[in-house]
C-alpha cells in the first residue's frame, strides 16, 4: 500500500476568476427578475479542477501475469486518476414547468458525465438525469404545503430520501452508496394536512456495482482488460458498493425495489425556518446479474460472487433491505442535513451516516458587473460521513474494499461569483480502515466552477 | 388613520391615557413627552429611540401641503436609504438606484400595491401615495432590503431625538389623535388636546429587524437552498 501526496498549492484561482468574469451574460441573480413563468430552461457547465492523492493497496487475488499491466506483480486497487487535472465535467440541459397547479414536469440530461460515468471511460457519455410527469404538489423538505393533497410521479427522479441542496460539489460516502443515481418508475405521495406525510414508491431498482466514492468513479470491467496486459489510462479506483444508474432505455421491472417513507415537518409560513424527520424503508430482490454499458462485470449477485462466482462475499439471501432516517433544519441561511442508513444487502450488513452543515450568507456589496454584485455570496460547509460495513471479505477477492470501514470528512466553501455562477472549493480527507485494522488517509482537493443559465 | 397593521388602545395607548389625566397645560398648541423603548417583558431598550415616529392628527380638517418636489429614498448600498420616509398624503417619492447592482422596488401594503420593476444605477422611477398610513417597502432581488413610508395626513409630525424627547408645536386647537410608531413595534393611538405634556411614553419593540415579508410573487425567498445535485 502506498500513498502519494499531490502537489500542492497550484489552484488556479485566478484562472478560474478570469473564465467567470468573462461569461457574465451567462449568469442570472439568484432571485427571479421577472414573472413567474409555467416553462423553465437551464443550462449548466460545471469545470473543474482536481488534485487526487495517490493510493495503491495491492489486493488478494491471483490474476495471472498476463491480467496486469507491464511491471506491475500484483493485482491493486489504485486512485482512478491521480496528480492534479483540469476538467469539464458535465453539461447540463434541463427543461421543466409547471403547466398547471397541479401538472408538472422535467426532463434533464447530462452530457459528458464524467463524475456520474461507471466505468468513466467507457460508460455513456449523455444520460437522462430525470425525465418525469407528476400530477398534484410535492412540498420541497421542510417547507410547509399550502394545504393536505396527493401526488404521483411517473418516470425517472431522484430517490425521495436524497438530499437536493448539498452545498458541496462532491458527495459524502452514504449518499454515494445508497441514494445518489435516479431510478425509474413511480412514486407517490400524500400530505395528511400540511405536517405529516406518507410517501411510496415502486421502481426498477438500482443495480448494485461498485465505484470510487471520489470524484471519478473508476475503471473497472472494461474492454481493455480482455487483452494481455492491460495498461488503462484510468485505475480502478478503490470502490464501495453502490446504487448504479439505471438507463432510461433499459428499465424493466423483473426485480422491483419497493420504497416506503413516513415523514413530519414544521416550518414557518416564508420557509426561513424550517425542521423535517423523514423515516424510510426500500426493500429488492436482487437479480442474478445485470448487465451495465461499458463494462463486463455483471451487477446485483454476480458483483457479490465474485469472478466466476467462485470468490463470494457471505451472502445469504438475494433481499436487499433498507432502513433510515433523514433530518433536515434550516434557520435563515444555516441548514443541516443528516441521514443514517442501515442496510441489509443479501445477508451483509451495512450502516451508514452522515451530515452536513452549511450557512450561506450575504457579502456586502462592493462591486457589480452589468447589474449583478460581485461576489454576493459565500457558504461554508462541512460533512462528515462514514461507512460501516458490518461484514469481512473473502480470503481471496479483487475488491476487498467493499468490506472496509470509511469515513470521509468534505470541507469547503461556495463563494457566488456573478449572478448565477459560482465557484466551490472543497478539500476531501478519506480515511479507510484495512481488515487488518490499519487506517490509511487519503485526500482529493476539488474546485468546481459552475455556471449556469437560466431558470 | 388607516395605518396598515395599525392598532388603537394598547399598552402605549393605556399608557399615555393615565399620563394625558395628569397633563400639565404647556405653552399654547404643544405637545411635549419622551418616549422610552421597551423590549418585550417591560426591561428598557437604550438605543433606537430617535426611529420612532410622533405625529398629531386634529380632529379638525387642516391642509397639507404636498411638497412639488418630489421625496427621494435611494438604493444604495444594498439598503434603502433613508429606511423611513415621512411623507404627505399625495407626496410623490422618487426610488433611485444608487447601486452598481439591479434593485426592484415593490410594495404590497393594501392601498398602494405598486412595482417599480427591475433596474440598474439611475434616477428610478416614482410613486405617489395616496392613502395615509404605513407603506412596507421591499426590494425582489434582496431580501434583506426593507424600508418604510408613513404617508400622513397632518403636517404635526415629529421624531424623538436620542434621549427620547419630542415636541409638536405650532399646533392647532382642539382635540386630536396621537399617534406613535417605531420600525419594530406597533402603531399605537391616544385622543389628547394639545398643550400637554406627555412623560414617559413606552414604544414596546419585539417585532424583527428584517420584517418577515414574501417576495413580490406572494413565494419566499430561498436564500439558504439551492438546488445542487
Amino acid at each position: 500500500m502506498q500513498v502519494r501526496r499531490a502537489p500542492a498549492g497550484s489552484l488556479p484561482a485566478l484562472g478560474l476568476l478570469t473564465l467567470a468574469l468573462a461569461v457574465p451574460a451567462l449568469g442570472q441573480e439568484g432571485e427571479s427578475f421577472e414573472e413567474p413563468h409555467p416553462s423553465r430552461f437551464r443550462v449548466e457547465l460545471k469545470t473543474h479542477f482536481r488534485s487526487s492523492d495517490e493510493v495503491a493497496f495491492p489486493v488478494p487475488f491471483p490474476f495471472a501475469p498476463e491480467q496486469l499491466p507491464p511491471g506491475q506483480p500484483v493485482g491493486l486497487l489504485r486512485t482512478v486518476d491521480p496528480g492534479d487535472h483540469w476538467e469539464v465535467s458535465t453539461l447540463t440541459l434541463e427543461w421543466g414547468g409547471d403547466w398547471r397547479p397541479w401538472l408538472s414536469s422535467n426532463l434533464k440530461v447530462d452530457l459528458r458525465d464524467l463524475h456520474d460515468r461507471n466505468p468513466t471511460s467507457t460508460d455513456d457519455e449523455w444520460d437522462v438525469d430525470e425525465a418525469w410527469i407528476r400530477f398534484g404538489r410535492e412540498a420541497e423538505p421542510a417547507v410547509l404545503p399550502e394545504r393536505g393533497g396527493i401526488y404521483g410521479k411517473l418516470g425517472k427522479f431522484a430517490a425521495f430520501e436524497r438530499q437536493d441542496d448539498r452545498h458541496l460539489e462532491s458527495y459524502g460516502v452514504v449518499s454515494t452508496a445508497f441514494n445518489r443515481m435516479e431510478d425509474i418508475g413511480v412514486e407517490l405521495g400524500l400530505d395528511l394536512g400540511r405536517h405529516l406525510y406518507l410517501k411510496g414508491s415502486f421502481t426498477h431498482g438500482n443495480p448494485v456495482f461498485m465505484r470510487d466514492p471520489n470524484a471519478l468513479a473508476g475503471d473497472n470491467g472494461t474492454p481493455i482488460f480482455m487483452t494481455p496486459f492491460p495498461d488503462p489510462e484510468l485505475r480502478s479506483g478503490v470502490p464501495i458498493l453502490y446504487d448504479a444508474d439505471v438507463a432510461i432505455d433499459e428499465a424493466s421491472f423483473d426485480h422491483p425495489e419497493v420504497g416506503f417513507g413516513l415523514g413530519i415537518r414544521f416550518a414557518d409560513e416564508l420557509a426561513t425556518h424550517g425542521f423535517e424527520l423523514l423515516t424510510f424503508a426500500r426493500r429488492r430482490d436482487l437479480a442474478e446479474t445485470v448487465e451495465l454499458e461499458g463494462t463486463f462485470y455483471g451487477g446485483d449477485l454476480d458483483l457479490l460472487r465474485g469472478p466466476f462466482n467462485l470468490f463470494p462475499y457471505p451472502i445469504t439471501d438475494e433481499e436487499k433491505e433498507e432502513v433510515g432516517a433523514n433530518l433536515w433544519v434550516y434557520a435563515g441561511g444555516f441548514s443541516l442535513f443528516a441521514q443514517y442508513v442501515d442496510q441489509d444487502l443479501a445477508g451483509l450488513p451495512r450502516t451508514g451516516a452522515e451530515m452536513e452543515l452549511a450557512w450561506r450568507f450575504d457579502l456586502p456589496l462592493f462591486a457589480g458587473v452589468r447589474g449583478r454584485q460581485l461576489f454576493p455570496t459565500i457558504a461554508p460547509a462541512i460533512r462528515y460521513s462514514q461507512l460501516d460495513p458490518g461484514f469481512r471479505p473473502p480470503a481471496v477477492t479483487p475488491s476487498p474494499s467493499f468490506a472496509w470501514d470509511w469515513t470521509k470528512i468534505d470541507a469547503g466553501l461556495r463563494l457566488g461569483i456573478v449572478g448565477r455562477t459560482d465557484l466551490t472549493i472543497e478539500y476531501a480527507t478519506n480515511t479507510v480502515t484495512l481488515v487488518s485494522g490499519r487506517e490509511v488517509d487519503y485526500d482529493e482537493l476539488l474546485a468546481t466552477l459552475r455556471l449556469r443559465y437560466g431558470g | 388613520m388607516a395605518a396598515d397593521g395599525a392598532r388603537t388602545g394598547g399598552p402605549i395607548a393605556r399608557a399615555l391615557s393615565l399620563l394625558a389625566l395628569l397633563a400639565v397645560p404647556a405653552a399654547g398648541g404643544e405637545i411635549r413627552g419622551v418616549v422610552q423603548l421597551t423590549a418585550e417583558g417591560g426591561a428598557r431598550v437604550s438605543r433606537g429611540v430617535e426611529e420612532s415616529v410622533v405625529a398629531f392628527q386634529p380632529d379638525r380638517r387642516v391642509t397639507v401641503e404636498v411638497p412639488e418636489t418630489p421625496a427621494v429614498m435611494a438604493t444604495s448600498r444594498k439598503q434603502f436609504q433613508p429606511q423611513v420616509l415621512i411623507v404627505a398624503r399625495g407626496a410623490e417619492v422618487r426610488f433611485p438606484n444608487f447601486d452598481p447592482i439591479l434593485h426592484n422596488v415593490f410594495s404590497v401594503s393594501p392601498g398602494s400595491q405598486f412595482d417599480l420593476g427591475v433596474y440598474g444605477r439611475s434616477d428610478g422611477a416614482s410613486f405617489t401615495f395616496e392613502r395615509p398610513g404605513l407603506v412596507r417597502i421591499y426590494c425582489n432581488v434582496h431580501r434583506s432590503m426593507f424600508a418604510y413610508v408613513l404617508v400622513l395626513d397632518t403636517p404635526f409630525y415629529t421624531r424623538p431625538d436620542r434621549s427620547g424627547r419630542f415636541r409638536l408645536s405650532d399646533l392647532p386647537e382642539g382635540p386630536g389623535t396621537l399617534i406613535l410608531w417605531h420600525p419594530r413595534g406597533d402603531f399605537d393611538t391616544l385622543r389628547v388636546e394639545p398643550s400637554a405634556v406627555l412623560d414617559d411614553v413606552e414604544i414596546e419593540i419585539s417585532k424583527h429587524t428584517i420584517p418577515p415579508h414574501l417576495d413580490k410573487f406572494g413565494r419566499p425567498y430561498r436564500a439558504a437552498r439551492d438546488r445542487y445535485n
